[in-house]
């Protein structure tokens, strides 16, 4: 049980520790960013690494959250706080009939329909004309609060990480992530559990699409300008290399892989080069530990019970898995 | 009209150029490799750069090795018993993330092309390079050429058979694991053709690559992934639905449309399987 | 309303092989009916019919008088059909309370809100979800190896877990293909007594096995499949002194 609640220990020490050395502008917008990533990199873990559901389109739904503040904050007037919920979720209903539609494919397909979804998006929002600022996007967009600093905004989009992981955590921990895990395992067993599949891999898009949209959200008002290609589809492939590195399955995972990385990328050569070390990493990931950092280091501890079973050596019938 | 569809034809044999090994391999192996895009765009520009005919083998080649990599990564994870389905799938993401930069660090984000025709063709009105002739030549020879691998003869057989079912075709003897490598490298050299074809045709740059596979992999599964006919199809469909839109609709509309279409049709070809699936 | 699970004419086919070819075959509430047969014989296809996986070719299915082909799987074990599974599907990472613990969806009212929240009602179901699993722990000797993940144990627990698994969701009907398999004879007692348990409360058991022995000690009726068909129905004394039934399986009836 006690291990249940370590993933927010931890995130809280480490948000503590983010906003006590941020002192300097410079590392504080990369603390903000880190966060940011975070978010995406969590939805990530919990449409792929809990669901199963490997979507390329986390960047497109933050996008819409992102131009969701963006529009009602600039030609409407409306203040951040109320797009919050807005910005969270308008991504969610759009990502309900989504799951719907390409749930029953197959998962290679599927990842695919997600990648053209994301595009559609991106160009449709390039292609908005006055609504959403065309090709150029939108500028001017507000701070959260007429005092926003750098370092409360760090703060804040700390606050947002721990609070996703909180509900993620809980999530995982109740009955219905366990009715996801198994979805994930094996579909026929979930149905021989009573679970609705379709409905559980509509809900876990529906939630990843969310904190996706938080995540624009925040982005927006930190940047105070936004356009088409800000969280496109290589935002998106970033997120999930972060989430793979880090452990996609494990909670904090993808949080891990957004700081390591991230502080990785503050001391790569040049932006072309970029893509070289992304791909390379998520290759070697994939190739040495596939289950990421955090996914490997669990692994390497057996349980507790099973290493007494082992020591006394009872009678032990044909093991289940070899 | 007619002047749209011709245009939309040769579009689309363009799309079918990628369509093919995409095709191909997803028969023989049950995944794609989404760094046959950028297989395609490493070949244009090695042939950019080397010039002349031996650019162009030269070019081949070294989509052939860098799909090579792909090969050798597929049976490195041939022993990971963790891998799920999509791993594969997925460092071949990383993989054309990788050449895509690599591609930019070297020579920047400046298009390449090639011509090498000056005259045009006057089909229907329509201002035709004869460089579409050689695509379109150049497609039916790699469709026979397929066809003919993976029907007439036994390694073709071994591969269909490992993609329908590899266990039975592991107990039998088959190299599955190897054969899977094998049709890999063989679609990186299917794809470094398409590079070359593309360089002379509209060109390329370092970012093309992931548009190529989408369109590729939209239109080799708009007809089902079948057979290496029906995609090549498939990406004339797609340059008619393209060309189409781009005639009749505004632009910023017209740019969505295909898109729009393959997601369409992907998600029609996925109820219908469950409809006729039953229950389960 | 008729109660109880009727099997009429069931035929079901896969491309060209017939799994099942017009199976007739009935359970009622607290009686343990056997299925025996062969491998091949068609017996987890049964199961599958049953349960929704497959589609019959032809013949009906109905459970307590409704049309169980009319309704999707993951409601019939809503209704009340809960089963196993021959090869048990698992997660070799899932220590085997938390899969018990899988087997009370089907219960559990807390909304996705209350999950994300930890809030009091839930917090209050998930503890009386691990009382309950507990229980059917106790009742199936897994007390011990609660947090043993399932790639652990040998096979014989590990069916155990789907037993207690299908067990949890308080089913009134309860499909078991095969649950003796691998199991020692102390673990055979306890799957014996809790199956008899079961029948006791009322629960409607449909046994398939190998185990004969097992078979003529907990069921009344038995249907002997072979390939597909009905070979025999009856009662237990009178099928195991069946010449056609010994000559079937000579040789091959397990101790």
């Amino acid at each position: 049980m006690s291990e249940k609640w370590s993933p927010l220990i931890v995130l809280v020490l480490a948000g503590v520790a983010a906003i006590l050395m941020g002192s300097g502008a410079a590392w504080l917008s990369t603390s903000t960013l880190i966060a940011i990533y975070s978010l995406l990199a969590l939805s990530v873990g919990l449409t792929y690494g809990q669901g199963g559901i490997l979507s390329v389109a986390q960047g497109a739904f933050a996008s819409i959250g992102a131009y969701t503040t963006g529009i009602l904050t600039t030609r409407y007037g409306i203040s951040p706080f109320f797009t919050l919920p807005i910005a969270v979720l308008l991504p969610m209903i759009i990502a309900f009939p989504v799951a719907r539609l390409v749930s029953p494919l197959s998962p290679l397909v599927l990842a695919i329909a997600t990648l053209m979804f994301a595009t559609i998006v991106e160009i449709l929002l390039r292609s908005g004309g006055d609504l959403t600022g065309g090709f150029l996007g939108l500028s001017g967009i507000p701070p959260l609060f007429a005092a926003q600093t750098p370092v409360t905004f760090n703060l804040i989009a700390w606050l947002a990480v721990v609070v996703v992981v909180f509900l993620y955590t809980n999530l995982m921990n109740s009955a219905w992530g366990r009715a996801i895990n198994t979805v994930r395992h094996d579909s026929v067993r979930a149905v021989a559990d009573g679970t609705n599949v379709a409905r559980i891999q509509s809900l876990i898009f529906g939630l990843g699409a969310g904190i996706a949209g938080l995540a624009g959200w925040l982005y927006a008002h930190q940047l105070s300008f936004i356009s088409p290609d800000l969280f496109g589809i290589p935002v998106s492939i970033n997120a999930i290399l972060m989430a793979v590195v880090g452990g996609a399955g494990v909670i904090l995972g993808p949080v891990l892989g957004a700081v390591t990385l991230s502080l990785f990328y503050e001391f790569l050569p040049g932006q072309e080069a970029r893509g070289m070390f992304y791909g390379a990493a998520l290759i070697l990931t994939l190739v040495v530990a596939p289950s990421g950092l955090l996914g490997f280091v669990r692994r390497r501890r057996p349980s507790k019970r099973s290493q007494s079973l082992k020591s006394a050596s009872v009678l032990v019938s044909e093991k289940a898995f070899p | 009209m007619i002047d749209f569809i011709i245009l939309g034809i040769v579009v689309g044999i363009s799309y079918g150029l990628l369509a093919l090994p995409l095709s191909l391999l997803f028969i023989a192996t049950g995944t794609v490799d989404f760094a046959l895009g950028a297989y395609a765009v490493v070949a244009g520009l090695v042939c950019f750069l080397v010039g002349g005919e031996l650019g162009i083998a030269a070019g081949v080649l070294s989509a052939t090795l860098a799909a090579g990599i792909v090969g050798v990564i597929s049976r490195l994870l041939d022993h990971k018993r963790r891998a799920d389905h999509l791993t594969l799938v997925l460092a071949s993401f990383g993989f054309a993330i990788f050449l895509e930069s690599l591609v930019l660090s070297t020579y920047g984000e400046q298009p390449f092309v090639r011509h090498s025709f000056v005259d045009y063709w006057d089909i229907a009105g329509v201002r035709v390079s004869p460089q579409a002739g050689i695509d379109l030549a150049a497609a039916l020879v790699v469709l026979s050429a397929t066809f003919a691998l993976l029907y007439a003869t036994p390694v073709g057989r071994m591969m269909r058979a490992s993609a329908i079912n590899p266990l039975g075709a592991i107990l039998t003897g088959i190299p599955v694991q190897w054969m899977r490598a094998l049709t890999f490298v063989f679609a990186g050299l299917l794809a470094g053709v398409a590079g070359v074809l593309y360089l002379y045709t509209s060109g390329l740059s370092y970012s093309s690559g992931m548009h190529l596979a989408l369109s590729g992999f939209g239109a080799a599964i708009i007809f089902g992934l079948k057979s290496p006919l029906r995609a090549f199809l498939g990406g004339i469909a797609i340059g008619l639905v393209e060309a189409l839109s781009n005639g009749y609709l505004p632009s910023h509309v017209a740019t969505v449309v295909p898109l729009i279409f393959i997601f369409i049709v992907l998600i029609l070809q996925g109820t219908s399987r469950t409809l006729s699936g039953g229950r389960a | 309303m008729s109660k109880g699970i009727s099997i009429s004419s069931l035929t079901v086919r896969f491309g060209g092989v017939t799994a099942l070819d017009n199976v007739s075959l009935a359970v009622q509430k607290g009686e343990v009916a056997g299925v025996i047969g062969p491998n091949g014989s068609g017996k987890s296809t049964l199961f599958n019919a049953i349960s929704g996986i497959v589609r019959p070719s032809s013949g009906t299915i109905t459970i307590d008088g409704l049309d169980a082909l009319a309704v999707a799987p993951e409601k019939l074990v809503r209704l009340g059909l809960a089963r196993t599974f021959q090869t048990p599907r698992i997660d070799p990472g899932l220590p085997a309370g938390d899969a018990i613990l899988c087997g009370f969806q089907t219960m559990a009212r807390q909304s996705i809100v209350d999950a994300m929240l930890h809030l009091p009602r839930q917090r209050q179901e998930e503890a009386r979800m691990h009382e309950a699993c507990d229980s059917i722990l106790e009742k199936l000797g897994l007390k011990d190896v609660r947090d043993v993940p399932l790639g652990e144990l040998p096979m014989g627990q590990v069916r155990l877990v789907d037993v207690g698994r299908a067990m949890a969701c308080k089913p009134h009907y309860l499909l078991l293909d095969e649950p003796a398999a691998g199991l020692s004879l102390p673990e055979q007692r306890r799957l014996a007594s809790a199956i008899r348990l079961l029948a006791a409360e009322g629960v409607g058991v449909l046994l398939v096995e190998h185990n004969f022995g097992l078979v003529g000690e907990l069921c009344r009726n038995v249907t002997v499949l072979d390939r597909g068909r009905t070979l025999l129905k009856g009662d237990v004394e009178s099928v195991r002194s069946n010449p056609e039934f010994l000559r079937t399986y000579l040789g091959s009836h397990a101790a």
